[in-house]
């Protein structure tokens, strides 16, 4: 039998596009400001909450809510669980890449 | 977390579009992130070099004035930081206590020299001041080429 294609290797919550963009962004930091990664991913905040949670449910990211002064804060960054995925979705992606 | 796969595998062409997309937001990102870093690094550095300098060089009432010059600089500094710097390119956390550590290494020293010598000890006052300013430009030049790449 064949090895299975490479797909099923794929992760559907990271292939989704919006929470690809998200985690490519949050990838590249230790952490990300809310406003920062929506600009980075030109998405509405509410598109962008709506795609963190599922992110968030699926272990991949974590989600801090603070104060500076009497301003509220969300800061975002990518969990172990979710750096090892997105390795793996760009392993996988490259191997298809590469035909 | 879920082990669910995308129905449809993408094409090659469309794998190599999405490396692409991923590279390219990753690094938009970094550059936006990267340069508050640079400049809260290149401000802060300026301020204990140049204020370093200032008090070597100065006694009495005029070291005084370049104290609190000094320290109403690192207040700037550091309101800034924690209004402006909201977000953090990767490994950057890493490399600002890197330079902070450095900083304070050279820095600790050259207040106990300023501290004592009343405008007397210019060579001293200035291989420090150089020291701090030699650190402050290798950490920014490592964190602006990481915003370029």
């Amino acid at each position: 039998m064949s090895d299975p294609h490479p797909r099923h290797r794929l992760s559907e919550v990271l292939h989704q596009p919006v929470r690809f963009s998200i985690t490519a962004a949050l990838a590249a930091a230790d952490q990300l400001d809310f406003g920062d990664l929506r600009d980075a991913v030109q998405v509405t905040d509410s598109a962008l909450s709506k795609q963190i949670s599922t992110l968030e449910t699926a272990g991949f990211v974590r989600v801090r809510k603070g104060f500076v002064g009497k301003r509220p804060r969300t800061t975002l960054s990518l969990t172990a669980a979710g750096r090892t995925a997105w390795a793996e979705h760009l392993a996988t992606l490259r191997e298809i890449a590469a035909g | 977390m879920t082990t669910e796969t995308p129905a449809s595998a993408p094409s090659p062409d469309e794998a190599r579009r999405l490396l692409a997309e991923a590279h390219a937001t990753g690094r938009l990102t970094t550059a936006a992130a990267g340069w508050p870093a640079v400049a809260v690094m290149l401000s802060l550095g300026t301020a204990v070099s140049m204020g370093t300098l200032a008090m070597g060089l100065t006694a009495g009432a005029n070291y005084l004035v370049a104290l609190v010059g000094l320290l109403a600089w690192v207040l700037v500094v550091v309101v800034f930081q924690l209004a402006v710097m909201r977000s953090t390119a990767a490994g950057a956390s890493r490399r600002w206590i890197g330079f902070i550590v450095a900083l304070f290494v050279v820095y600790v020293p050259a207040m106990i020299v300023v501290a004592g010598s009343q405008g007397e000890a210019v060579v001293a006052t200035c291989l420090l001041a150089a020291a701090l300013m030699a650190i402050t430009v290798g950490f920014a030049a490592v964190e602006a080429r990481e915003a370029r790449r």
